[in-house]
């Protein structure tokens, strides 16, 4: 939607540009010829960089979805009001300073390379099944992954689910955090018709 | 030290600034472009990358997983779901879908606050 309406102001722009080009011309015996050619340059300018920004975006358009932590506003205050009472309390400090259990990425990849495996045996690709199977196996995952008892960490499953017909995809991931505490781990089950990704990731709350 | 409270995190995290940069970031590198196997590792590293940084520079407690899907546009299914254990009120997410011709193209941000 973004990109539409910059488009359409970049018509809208030429257009008044063009009108103005052709006033200046009746104007230009009354100003300076140096004023004259500072406008011209700058109307050429922007007709440049209308016509640049028109092509480089020429059959793209992207679209955002996002959800932010409260799904509503009304949840949001509850929240917010719950957490700004909660911050003039002051916690005395618990002088620690690595978490009690490290996160073991090894225990946990078996785990969730089992729960992979064990869900997705014999099951063919099909639309409607798996929209509601992806929910249902990152729930699964995070509860598998709680089980494991790490005191104070984060936890983030994705669960992505790719079918075969021949094209390519290209999946990478980036983060900033510490090194120290926190990992991730990865599961792929593969069959003819799709292609089927775990990751979790495990971030420690200091 | 006592005294320090986080002013940042009373608001959680801001989705509308995290989807303009990575906006920003898609179009810098893939905008006009057709879908490309040699240049596709490149592509999604440095959207990756650029987006992380730009992140990064906004100056706030938070760690960060990006994540980036390119695919060659045709017929095919394509499902994804996440399921995160966190803090709501400070912790967020948002997902910017992007597409042209030739390719789609999901990028995922994470940020997870640290509480100092």
């Amino acid at each position: 939607m973004g990109d539409a309406a910059s488009s359409s102001g970049g018509c809208g722009l030429t257009a008044s540009v063009s009108g103005g080009m052709i006033y200046n011309f009746g104007v230009s015996s009354a100003s300076t010829v140096s004023g004259f050619l500072r406008q011209f340059y700058f109307v050429t300018f922007l007709l440049q960089y209308a016509q640049i920004l028109r092509e480089r975006l020429r059959d793209s358009f992207h679209d955002v979805q996002y959800v932010e932590p409260p799904f509503d506003d009304s949840i949001a205050d509850i929240g917010k009001e719950w957490k700004s009472a909660l911050a003039k309390l002051k916690f005395s400090n618990s002088y620690r300073m690595e978490p009690m259990k490290k996160f073991q990425a090894h225990s946990v990849e078996i785990k969730i390379q089992q729960i992979l495996t064990e869900t997705l045996k014999d099951v063919r690709y099909d639309d409607k099944a798996f929209s509601h199977l992806s929910l249902e196996l990152a729930d699964q995952m995070l509860l598998a992954v709680k089980e494991f008892g790490f005191h104070r960490y984060k936890f983030i499953i994705k669960v992505l689910f790719i079918q075969k017909t021949g094209q390519a995809i290209n999946i990478a991931s980036r983060w900033i955090w510490d090194v120290a505490w926190d990992s991730w781990v990865q599961a792929k089950h593969e069959t003819e018709t799709y292609v089927a990704l775990a990751l979790v990731f495990a971030l420690y709350c200091e | 030290m006592e005294e320090y409270h986080r002013h940042c995190d009373e608001v959680g995290f801001n989705a509308d600034e995290a989807h303009n940069i990575v906006k920003e970031c898609i179009d810098g590198v893939l905008g006009g472009e057709d879908y490309n196997y040699n240049n596709i590792n490149q592509w999604t590293a440095s959207i990756v990358e650029q987006s992380l940084t730009h992140l990064v520079k906004l100056g706030k407690a938070y760690k960060y997983i990006v994540t980036c899907a390119v695919v060659q546009r045709s017929a095919y299914g394509f499902h994804t779901a996440s399921s995160c254990f966190w803090d709501t009120t400070s912790d967020g997410t948002c997902t910017v879908r992007w597409e042209n011709r030739t390719m789609n193209c999901i990028v995922n941000v994470f940020a997870i606050a640290i509480v100092l």
